[in-house]
Formats: structure tokens, C-alpha cells, sequence
């Protein structure tokens, strides 16, 4: 069965909860979002295996939390019956020094799953851009003319 | 006929797709998004048809993501239009994000055998 509207909308809901668990340091929040046998994986910091292991690896990130925004757009869908894929993209915002700038970006490609709980991520991989195969390295231009495609 | 609530996710996917087919640099995949006599008007340049929207890509290099928000879109039937916001980033070679560019929007799009296309695309931007 082709996913419905309510099931793009309520994925879309579990990837933001992700974001506001991670930015707002709450570990209950994040073990909501990912199935018990989840898998996380990222370009940077390895793979955790396990729901658990994924908490615990925020969990000592807590000094982090109200200094990130995990800003997210693009997303892609695609899925049928209790399955499902997104490609996401990533923009870490960094809120230091009562200053906002651009941190990190990268690209989510999850696996969702559907069970009595409701969609919940069972894989997570982030690919931090500068980390993929073939990245060439640009100048981040001063904006101009030439600079919205 | 209104659009559907399923019109409008088909439209934002169809912007998102955009983004990934422009900033992964897939000729193809970003060609796929419009229709066969669609026209692109970019800031940097202009393309009329599937030939040269593959080179709008091809011919863009370097590593870009384009961010969006606050789409509106409106319609009837096979027709729509719509306005979104971008922001554009560059990833220098020494690692740091900057902000490129913002801008708007402005989409024509028509749905062509069951399928959401651009068939304008104007990009205007804030710069």
C-alpha cells in the first residue's frame, strides 16, 4: 500500500522531534524516534548499534544542547506499507556567543519502520558534506550575481 | 478542482528533488523536474527545454545546498503556482559554511501524465 499523507506528515513530524531532542538535550525525546534496534552511523563519528548506544552518545553530548539549531530541508519520501526511506538535508547552526552562524551540513538517508508505536527510525546514516567521495571544495563566495543558481 | 493535500506534498518533493538533483549535480535528475518545453530563468543563466536544463548542472561546479522555506502554493487542477524561499550555502576549502545567496521562487507548474512539473522556474533573487 502506497504511503498516505498522514504517514509523509507523521515521518516528517519523526525526523523534526530528532532535531528538537538533539538541540534541546532531552534523551527521552530522542529514544522516542528510533526503534529499539536502530542503527545510527555517522561520517564522523562512527556507527552506534542499538537504541541505547544512540542515546548514550548523546547523552555525552549534553553540553551541546541549547548551543545547536539542527535546521533541515528537502526531503524526499519514499516508502510503501510500514516501510520507508528519507533523504534529508542538514544545516547545523551554531549558536555560540550569543552569535548565530552556519556550522556543519550534511545529508540524512534514513529507514523508517512502522509498528504499533507509529514510524520510528530504524537506520540513520549522516554524511557530513567535505566527507563524501568526490567533494571538490569551494570558496564560500560573497553573495552577488552569480550566486543563486 | 482544488488541489488535494496530496498535490501539495507532490510539490514540495518536487522542490525538494530539485535541490538534491542541484546540489548532487544530476543533470538528468534536475532535467526530470520540468517539463519537456520548460523554461528556467536563473540568475547566473537561462534554459529552454530538457538539453539545456541538463547543462545548467553539468556546466555548475563545487559543493552548494540549497535550503527552503515558507512555500506557498496555489491551484487548480493539473495547474499551479507557487513562491518559496531560498538560501543558498557554499562549503569553503577550509571547511567553513558561508551564507551565498537568498532569494525567491516564483514556479509555474502543470502535472503531466499523473506527475507535478515545473514548467517556469524564476529565480529572483534578494542580492
Amino acid at each position: 500500500m502506497p504511503l498516505s499523507c498522514d504517514d509523509r506528515l507523521d515521518i516528517l513530524e519523526v525526523a523534526a522531534r530528532y532535531c528538537r531532542a538533539l538541540d534541546r538535550g532531552d534523551p527521552e525525546g530522542l529514544e522516542a524516534v528510533f526503534t529499539e534496534d536502530a542503527v545510527w552511523e555517522s561520517s564522523a563519528r562512527g556507527q552506534r548499534r542499538g537504541r541505547a548506544a544512540i542515546v548514550d552518545e548523546f547523552r555525552a553530548r549534553a553540553a551541546q544542547a541549547h548551543t545547536r539549531k539542527h535546521w533541515t530541508s528537502n526531503p524526499v519520501i519514499e516508502g510503501d506499507g510500514d516501510h520507508a526511506s528519507l533523504t534529508l538535508d542538514l544545516l547545523v547552526l551554531h549558536l555560540d556567543d550569543g552569535d548565530v552562524r552556519p556550522g556543519t551540513s550534511g545529508v540524512y538517508e534514513d529507514r523508517l519502520r512502522r509498528d504499533e508505536a507509529g514510524w520510528r527510525i530504524a537506520y540513520r546514516k549522516i554524511t557530513v558534506d567535505g566527507q563524501r567521495a568526490g567533494f571538490r571544495g569551494v570558496p564560500a563566495q560573497p553573495a552577488g550575481k552569480d550566486a543563486t543558481r | 478542482m482544488p488541489l488535494s493535500v496530496d498535490d501539495r506534498l507532490e510539490i514540495l518533493e518536487l522542490m525538494a528533488r530539485y535541490n538534491h538533483c542541484a546540489d548532487g549535480g544530476d543533470g538528468e535528475g534536475f532535467a526530470d523536474t520540468f517539463t519537456a518545453d520548460a523554461l528556467f530563468e536563473g540568475s547566473m543563466s537561462s534554459a529552454r527545454g530538457r538539453a539545456e536544463l541538463v547543462q545548467v548542472i553539468a556546466s555548475g561546479g563545487g559543493l552548494w545546498k540549497h535550503w527552503l522555506n515558507s512555500p506557498i502554493i496555489e491551484g487548480d487542477g493539473d495547474h499551479a503556482t507557487a513562491k518559496v524561499y531560498l538560501v543558498r550555502t557554499g562549503l569553503g576549502e577550509d571547511g567553513e559554511i558561508g551564507l551565498v545567496a537568498s532569494g525567491t521562487y516564483h514556479d509555474t507548474l502543470a502535472r503531466i501524465d499523473g506527475e507535478w512539473k515545473f514548467t517556469h522556474r524564476k529565480v529572483h533573487p534578494d542580492q
